[in-house]
């Protein structure tokens, strides 16, 4: 087919996708590239540029306060996926059993918090974590406890109020989409499997999990994005400070991140350079999830890379017909 | 306004040749400088002089509309003077454009990276004038005589806005912070204490005193001391001094061991809240009478004034600093034009009638309470005058005072950052039952993580400005 | 340590759950669906009661759980510092504006990924996928300098425009086309002879709705919260837009909370309206789109 046959063929279908092409090519193409070039470079934005290499990445895994970034992330987002994840699949469950009335109310409820602005609500969060005021304090009192200091103490307990705010946040969300794929599910499917004398644990753990694991997996790719940008909830709960509290014990990587730039300072090769360490992590981790769930005996999977392997034939069958 | 022309201001005023001249290429707001220094050096006082003589005088009828950015309560300040401004300059509008200070200054610097979108005058917090007193992004004030105002101006903050080729001068500062003692005199009363500002003063000038009184004031009326033990430390330091011109951290402070001692005492007898002074629980306990005292720069007491205790009239006193530490400031903004403004004359005119006029900067502080650098300014009855809210005392003597004494230090682009460690360091320290020493450790160790790369940018700037040598 | 336990204990709880379901103990069910419902509202309660008091009731000891007597005068002192209506005005424009490209662009975008056998397909989409993953802050400085270049700084442009390049939208709308839109269906209409333009808006549009509704909510809740990009864009208080008019009611001499929990509450209250009035479309755009993959 020659070029002009293809034009006319899909010209509307190239006119739907242009937009998206044009807007990225102009407006975030540019960025993208010119923050790599930055990276290579000293500059504060008030003086000259001075190119530096690899320095700045060397610098950035020179800093242990960026493995402390590092590590508080990965902690904080592991330890929030429990509840994020089983959570998430619990309360579908229920929500999809039709044991409960109710469901659209509980639905909405739950997924409240991930339609409302952080910084409102991390305000609110502030102020129920609070040492001397705090209602979670409060309630602590009148259980006969003692004052716990959150977000001050020896700084180690910054991490769990921002799980806390995380997973608040995310398990409705979570809930919602494993819902959606489990009315996904044919109905035949259960109904053969209560048939059969299935409990509800093994249609939920034989059934509904793994014909949910596409979905599993979208999820925990997109609460790993979200873990990674992790900023406003532990820097609002910290009175807005850039050690991430005490101890650094809430330094998130985007808190050490926006603090070398643009946010909390102006080191933008630097803060370039730490943005695209993310992006590789974010990068990696996204794979790594993808290619750990690849179920070799999926028919699915097999067909798809039966004609991977037929597609790469074709083309070198085609180069040696052109060659001959 | 005109009334308060006072020759003694107009130090640094220009030639009626310079005047003249300039008049001649006036009234257009070009960007380029139309300025000239040949004869400012003159100290006549020209004819017409008013007290808003710059050292380089513009068309007091040049039209611009100019951008004012910064921060509250900024924008109340300059709106109180703007009437002086106008009769002045009638045909110079102007608009703000404020924000919070995080926010404002991230903006600024974005702009200025960006080469537009910053406003034409733009104030800049004293923490951070290292970092742009370099700047090309900046335009250089001294084409308009600002060299003149040399000895109008507090030297510890004028200092600390020249290049570091002592070239150029890009920033004028607009108040300084001298740091004090506020404290609530109920407080000292209710335990039993005395509470006028000498006795008060007496009482606490040994860290031994410090504790002492807390725990009297604890054991009598249940309120805390201090909102952080860590900020008695943090003084030591106020005067953003960290590094030496080698950019070597100066750790070592005169009666560190015994201030650190005194934190580390107070804090296991429960005698500060442990929330940050800045919080709102904080605020909230000045308020409520729950915290009886808090060091910081003068401008504090327009905090507690208008927003924190505006209830509290005669409630509060101002002492001076904790165990002697002695003078030092605390805050304290800039103003600056950048290179990048259309209205650079227009802007001038504002930066020159707001913090070099006696009025300017006298109209702001009475508004807002920020206490100024111009030295002139301090000529005038208000700075004798009992303040009702302090109980009657004459607090603007006192910060008149230690203005006069403050001492130009050497500030780098790190201080913010080395600051930054100090609270959440000490807390650390004192969580983990370190002594003096260890807890001086590990603020080293934590200041040396945290400004490592900020420290090359300085090294870096301080090589494009030719004086780094090694 | 106490952090470990906390969570071996939700997941014991949960664990619970799981247990209770097949002995159809349903009013244990209830139970925890109604104190898992009551930890979601709870710090939306705070913020309501919040806003019925003055800064020192809030923070004082014990805290204030009940309704209290401020609420009016938070209103006053809001409307001194702020100008809520400009603000919400500002946010209504951005966001519409932004959120009304997005379903189209996104839309026409995903529906021809997902119909049309066009060379180059795979890639192209390849390419969009790879997009998602940078975060939109490594490019956040260049990106202001070239706003500043067009001179789109201080406008609503800057904001609707260069965020129409939505991957995810595409994605979503591709997932949802291929599960939903029949292939036989737009054969039957071009048969009748309709323009690919035509079978779009008359024939497509209308059974998308639901994935509309969706994407639309999720876009208008991210638009709506953004405060990175406005916080550079927007300067001049006359063009703020809420979370920069909430941020600007935080001050170091102190900040008004109760008037700044009623701004907040009337920032959040129309996402929330927004959100429960679409629900049902929301949820079953979420559904169709999620069923395979």
């Amino acid at each position: 087919m020659s070029f002009k046959e293809t034009w006319k063929k899909y010209k509307v279908a190239y006119v739907y996708i242009a937009p998206f092409y044009i807007l990225f090519a102009i407006f975030g193409l540019f960025p993208i590239v010119y923050g790599f070039f930055l990276s290579f470079f000293r500059w504060d934005g008030l003086s000259a540029m001075h190119f530096v290499g690899l320095t700045n990445y060397i610098n950035v895994f020179k800093d242990p306060l960026f493995w402390t970034a590092l590590k508080n992330t990965l902690v904080i987002g592991i330890i929030a996926h429990i509840p994020i994840l089983l959570g998430g699949l619990a309360l579908a469950f229920i929500l999809n059993s039709k044991l409960v009335h109710g469901e659209n109310i509980f639905k909405t409820i739950y997924f409240m918090p991930m339609v409302t602005s952080s910084v409102a609500i991390s305000i609110v969060f502030q102020q129920m974590f609070g040492n001397n005021y705090g209602v979670i304090n409060w309630f602590e009192t009148l259980l006969g406890g003692d004052k716990i200091n959150w977000l001050g103490g020896d700084g180690s307990l910054i991490k769990a109020a921002v799980i806390v705010m995380f997973a608040w946040k995310w398990v409705g969300w979570n809930m919602v989409i494993y819902l959606a794929g489990m009315q996904g599910i044919s109905n035949d499917i259960y109904e053969a499997a209560e048939i059969d004398g299935a409990t509800q644990p093994q249609v939920m753990f034989r059934i509904c999990i793994p014909l949910l694991k596409p979905i599993i997996i979208f999820t925990m790719v997109q609460s790993t994005i979200g873990m990674f940008n992790l900023f406003t909830e532990p820097f609002m709960l910290t009175n807005q400070n850039w050690q991430g509290g005490i101890n650094n014990g809430g330094l998130t990587l985007m808190i050490y991140l926006l603090n070398k730039a643009p946010q909390g300072g102006n080191l933008y090769g630097y803060a370039s350079s730490v943005a695209y360490i993310i992006t590789l992590m974010i990068v990696a981790i996204s794979t790594a999830i993808n290619k750990a769930s690849q179920d070799k005996s999926d028919p699915d999977y097999i067909q798809s890379e039966a004609e991977k392997r037929q597609r790469r034939e074709q083309r070198k069958q085609a180069k040696q017909q052109r060659r001959a | 306004m005109k009334k308060q022309v006072n020759k003694a201001v107009t130090i640094a005023a220009v030639t009626a040749m310079a005047a003249s001249m300039l008049a001649g290429c006036g009234g257009s707001s070009s960007s380029t400088s139309s300025s000239t220094t040949a004869g400012a050096d003159s100290t006549t006082t020209s004819s017409s002089a008013s007290g808003s003589t710059g050292a380089a005088a513009i068309d007091k009828n040049i039209s611009a509309d100019i951008v004012v950015g910064g921060w509250p309560s900024g924008d109340d300040a300059f709106k109180a003077a703007l009437d002086g401004f106008h009769e002045e300059y009638p045909n110079i509008n102007v608009e703000f454009q404020f924000t919070d200070t995080t926010t404002y200054h991230q903006n600024l610097q974005t702009s200025l990276a960006a080469g537009s979108g910053a406003p034409d005058v733009a104030m800049v917090e004293g923490a951070y004038v290292a970092q742009y007193r370099d700047s090309s992004a900046l335009t250089d004030l001294n084409q308009y005589g600002a060299q003149n105002y040399a000895d109008d101006f507090v030297s510890f903050k004028w200092n600390q806005a020249i290049s570091d080729d002592k070239s150029a001068m890009r920033l004028i500062p607009w108040d300084i912070g001298p740091a004090t003692v506020f404290y609530r005199r109920d407080i000292f009363e209710k335990a039993g204490l005395a509470s006028d500002p000498d006795s008060v003063d007496q009482m606490l000038s040994t860290w031994d005193g410090v504790v002492s009184t807390a725990e009297t004031i604890k054991d009598k009326t249940g309120a805390w001391f201090v909102p952080d033990v860590s900020y008695f430390y943090q003084l030591l330091f106020q005067n953003r001094d960290y590094y030496d011109e080698n950019l070597n951290l100066k750790l070592d402070r005169d009666g560190d061991t015994d201030c650190l001692n005194a934190v580390i005492k107070m804090r296991q007898e429960g005698l500060d809240m442990n929330v940050d002074m800045w919080s709102t629980e904080a605020y909230a306990a000045y308020q409520q009478g729950t915290i009886a005292t808090v060091a910081s720069g003068a401008w504090f007491g327009g905090f507690l004034k208008t927003d924190i205790d505006p209830d509290g009239s005669g409630h509060w006193g101002v002492a001076h600093l904790y165990a002697g530490i002695g003078s030092k400031n605390w805050g304290g903004s800039f103003l600056a034009i950048p290179d990048q403004s259309k209205n650079k004359d227009a802007a001038w005119a504002f930066i020159s009638y707001m913090l070099a006029t006696k009025e300017g900067q006298n109209t702001m502080f009475q508004a807002v309470d920020y206490f100024p650098a111009y030295t002139p300014a301090y000529d005038d009855p208000i700075y004798d005058e009992e303040d009702a809210y302090f109980g009657g005392q004459k607090t603007k003597q006192l910060w008149v005072s230690i203005a006069k004494d403050l001492e130009p230090v050497y500030t780098t682009q790190m201080d913010v950052t080395a600051e930054g460690q100090i609270y959440t360091s000490v807390n650390q320290g004192l969580q983990d039952g370190l002594d003096a020493q260890g807890i001086k450790d590990l603020l080293a160790k934590n200041i040396d993580a945290a400004t490592t790369e900020l420290k090359e940018q300085q090294i870096q700037t301080l090589k494009d400005a030719g004086v780094w040598n090694q | 340590m106490r952090l470990l336990l906390f969570f071996l204990l939700i997941a014991a709880i949960l664990v619970l759950i799981a247990r209770f379901v097949p002995k159809g103990k349903t009013i244990s069910l209830y139970a925890v669906l109604i104190v898992i419902a009551v930890i979601m509202l709870l710090p939306f309660y705070m913020m309501f009661i919040m806003s019925t008091h003055s800064t020192a009731e809030i923070f004082s000891f014990p805290p204030y759980v009940t309704f209290g007597d401020k609420l009016i005068q938070n209103f006053k002192s809001m409307n001194e510092s702020v100008n809520f209506l400009r603000s919400f005005r500002n946010s209504c424009i951005v966001t519409f504006g932004n959120v009304a490209l997005v379903l189209f662009f996104c839309s026409i975008g995903g529906y021809a990924f997902s119909v049309y056998n066009f060379p180059g397909r795979e890639p192209l989409f390849a390419i969009l996928l790879a997009t998602m993953m940078i975060p939109s802050t490594a490019g956040i400085i260049p990106w202001y300098i070239m706003m500043s270049k067009f001179s789109w700084v201080n406008t609503f442009r800057a904001l609707i425009i260069p965020n129409c390049a939505n991957a995810f939208g595409i994605y979503w709308f591709r997932q949802y086309c291929k599960n939903n839109v029949p292939t036989t269906l737009i054969e039957a209409a071009r048969l009748d002879g309709c323009s690919e333009w035509t079978i779009f808006f008359r024939v497509i549009a209308p059974i998308l709705l639901p994935a509309y509704a969706s994407l639309g909510i999720m876009q208008f809740v991210n638009v709506w919260n953004d405060f990175m990009q406005p916080m550079m864009i927007l300067k001049s208080p006359n063009v703020q837009t809420l979370p920069l008019m909430l941020r600007s009611m935080v001050s170091d001499r102190g900040t008004d909370y109760g008037a700044m929990m009623l701004a907040s509450t009337c920032a959040v209250l129309p996402i929330l309206i927004a959100f429960l009035s679409a629900s049902k479309y929301f949820m079953s755009g979420l559904t169709a789109g999620a069923v395979k993959e």
